[in-house]
Parts: C-alpha cells; structure tokens; sequence
C-alpha cells in the first residue's frame, strides 16, 4: 500500500508546489474575515492566538527566512498590522513557552523587515508589547534608544513588573528596546 | 492510395483480421509501425490509426493487445502535426463511436494498461462536443472500471490512468472552462459519485489519494457548500488516522482539499474547524 502511495503522490509537494502556502494565505484571510464579522471578543482572541501561535511555530521549526518564503504575504505591513492584532492579545497566551516563542518570532520578523515597516505601525506594535511585558510581576527597566520616534511617555516604566521574558529584546535599525530585570 | 495503403492495409481485411493464422508476422508488422512512428510521414498516419480501430473493433485476442500498444505510442507523439492529424481522424463520428465501443469492451474483460491509455489520450483529442454525445456510455464505462478495481488495487498503472480520465472529463465538462450546461458537470458526477465515495467508505488507501484529488476538482466547480464537502472536510480534520506519519504521502492532496474548501465554506467555517486546521498545519510543518 504505501508503495505506491510513495510512486504517485509527493510529500514534498506541499512545498514544492506551493500547496501549504496557499493554504496559509487562506488561513489568513479567513482570520481577517473572522475578525471583523466575529463579536465575541474570546473567540476572536482564541483564533488570533492560533494563529499567530502557527507562525510562531512554523519560524521555530524552520527558520526565519524559510517562514516567510512560506508565509509571503504581499506586503510587509499588512503582516505587521496582524502582529500589531496579536499583540494586543499577546497577555492571553497560554504558557511561558508559547509565550516566548511568539516573542522570538516577533524579534525575528522585525529583524529582517525593519526598513519596510511603516512606522507607525511598528510604533503600535512596540507600544501593545511593551504594555504587555509590564503587565508581568516582576520590575523592569525598559531602555530605549530612540533616534525615531519617542514612545517612552505613552508607557508606565519601572511601575510594573515583569515575570519571566528577561530575554525579550527587539532589535530595529536605529532603535533599541532593550527589557530586564533590576 | 499510399504505399501503406496499397502494401501495408491491403493484407489486413476483415476476414484476414479474423483469421488466426500467420499471427507472429502480423503482430510483428503492427509493432513495426511502433517503433517507426517517429519516422513514419503524416500521410501514413489516417491509414494507420483506421487499421487499428478495425482491428480493436473485430477484437482478435492475438491481434488486439499488439494495435493496442503501438496505438498508444501513435497517439502519445507530441509532435504537433501529428496531433492535427489523429485529432482530425479521431473527431469524425464514425471514429471516435467506433474506438472508444473498442476500447470500453477490451477494458470491460481486462485491466490492460495500453487500453486505459489509449482511453485517455483518446478522451483528450476527441472534442468535448463529441464527448457530450456519449457521456452517459463514458460514466457507465468508468463506473464498472471502478467496480474492477477495487477488490484489487495493485495495478497502480492502471488505476492512475483510470482516474486520471475521470478528472480529465470533469475538467472537459467543466461550466468554468467551457459555455455548457453546469447539468452536464452534474450529471457525470453524480453518475460517479456512489463508486467515488465507496472508496472513502470502504477505507481503499491506494485509492483515496485519487479520489481527493476528483473531490478537489468538483468543489473548485460547482463553487457550492455542499453536505457532502461539509460532512466530509469534519471527518477529515478529526480523523487523526488520517495525519498519520505513515499516511504523509497523502497530505499533499488532503491540503489541497481542504484549501479548496476554504475557498468554498468561508462563510460557514466554526472555530472548532479552524482550530483543528492550525493544529493539523502545525503537524505537517513539524514533518519537515
């Protein structure tokens, strides 16, 4: 039996023929879909979670670059106002490990997309992070190196505390977030 | 009259097809015209492929097998005056009634791979129009190929190109691809549907790759949610059988179902579906 599945169907198809691609672009418009039509506000963090979570996994499995010749959504910041979405969610999360992975996901994806992003745009997104990582109990000090854009007034430093993501740390051209522990 | 005519066609009359003696020179002669069929000039091929039809239609046991497979090779030439040619002899009435009566009763006796394939090539010259005449004797053709194979799916070959006819017509009578009745599309799967999804039931593994692949091609066409598609992308995503490592060769076909049902059901997929799809995509990245 598994002969001649092995002679006539491919597993390496998937990539190959771009099949999992199209099925992720498809994930993904049925995510944006589902945001604006679903009103409960838990569901539509249970799927965003998902689905980000996949990301998340995806560039763990593979690498970066693999994960967006995979992903390749027409323009970067339309995959970084999803990342703004999911950071908003970012708290809800479940696990440290889930959690860490998707913020090594986002270091990597601003690593390699810094120049294309819009700012304001990123501005949101290290905005909804840095209120996330406060929100943990431990205190923290977030430095910031910013020749940008300044969003240091607009975040309540050194009042709340941080948990467990000491290494998170988002990396952009000419601006430096910096987070640990004190 | 052509040398082939005067020399060749002349020794093969009705009586002579019939006739059992001097088998091995006949059978020889025919795969002579095989092996040469690249050399052959265009005048020889109308002679030729109507030698073969003649002697498919009388059906000699000894004979038939050799037209057959140099048949087949005369029909897979590439070369594109060929095509214009066999296409022009294959599109008159008399043709193509004649081949494809031929081919459905020697494929009705027996699994023979150059039948099958003469079958398809056959099925993709002939004009849609000229296949619309003939559906129902096409679907009832296929239905009983099906029949035979599935106590015994070993012949890979031969399953592959049985399928690969069936999606070929569905795509010919396809109301995206051509100005005709979306009953016609209908009508030939529903004529196929019950052998189809038997093979689902009964659980053939070397089928259902197949057999995904024609379910892809009838959503991407009617375009509909459809129960059958609803019930049976649930039992896909909730199968964990079905994700198996062991079945990976199947993934490709199963995601592209899947994608296409996407496409199709957006407005009616639930939480749970999309749930059990991120879970299933992060299982087939973990593969790799």
């Amino acid at each position: 039996m598994i002969n001649s599945l092995i002679n006539r169907f491919n597993f390496q198809e998937l990539v190959n023929c771009g099949l999992l691609e199209n099925l992720i672009r498809n994930l993904d418009s049925t995510c944006k879909q589902l945001k604006s039509e679903v009103l409960n506000r838990n569901q539509f963090i249970q799927f965003s979670n998902g689905f980000f979570l996949l990301f998340a996994k995806i560039n763990a499995k593979t690498n970066t670059q693999f994960s967006f010749e995979l992903l390749k959504l027409s323009c970067p910041n339309d995959y970084m106002s999803l990342l703004c979405d999911f950071s908003d969610n970012f708290i809800f999360i479940e696990g440290i490990e889930n959690k860490k992975l998707a913020n090594y996901f986002f270091s990597s994806i601003i690593k390699y997309f810094a120049k294309e992003f819009n700012h304001e745009i990123l501005k949101k997104f290290s905005y909804n992070m840095i209120k996330n990582l406060t929100m943990f109990n431990k205190d923290m000090e977030i430095k910031i190196n910013d020749n940008v854009f300044d969003i240091s007034n607009d975040v309540q430093v050194n009042s709340n505390k941080l948990n467990m993501l000491i290494n998170a740390k988002l990396q952009v051209n000419k601006i430096l977030f910096s987070f640990y522990k004190i | 009259m052509s040398f082939i005519e005067q020399i060749f066609v002349k020794e093969y009359d009705e009586q002579n097809i019939k006739n059992m003696s001097n088998l091995i020179p006949k059978i020889f002669s025919l795969k002579f015209l095989g092996i040469l069929r690249l050399q052959i000039p265009i005048s020889w091929v109308k002679p030729i492929i109507n030698l073969q039809n003649k002697i498919l239609e009388i059906n000699n046991p000894i004979l038939s097998p050799a037209c057959l497979l140099t048949l087949e090779k005369i029909l897979y030439n590439s070369d594109n005056d060929f095509l214009l040619e066999i296409s022009g002899v294959v599109n008159s009435e008399e043709f193509y009634l004649s081949i494809f009566g031929s081919l459905m009763n020697i494929l009705g006796h027996s699994k023979n791979i150059f039948a099958i394939k003469c079958f398809l090539k056959i099925c993709l010259i002939t004009n849609t129009e000229n296949l619309v005449k003939i559906v129902q004797q096409l679907s009832m053709s296929i239905n009983n190929l099906i029949k035979i194979i599935l106590p015994d799916t070993s012949e890979e070959q031969f399953n592959f190109y049985l399928f690969e006819v069936i999606a070929l017509l569905m795509r010919k009578f396809s109301p995206v691809n051509f100005n005709f009745d979306a009953n016609l599309f209908n009508n030939l799967f529903e004529s196929l549907k019950e052998n189809i999804l038997a093979i689902l039931e009964n659980n053939i593994s070397d089928l259902i790759g197949y057999v995904f692949q024609i379910l892809t091609i009838h959503l991407e066409t009617i375009k509909l949610d459809n129960f059958i598609h609803q019930s049976l992308l649930t039992t896909l995503l909730t199968c964990d059988i079905n994700w198996s490592v062991s079945m990976k060769y199947l993934f490709p076909v199963y995601i592209q179902y899947i994608d296409t049902c996407l496409k199709n059901l957006q407005n009616n997929i639930s939480v749970e579906t999309f749930n059990s799809l991120l879970n299933i995509v992060a299982k087939v990245i973990k593969l790799f």
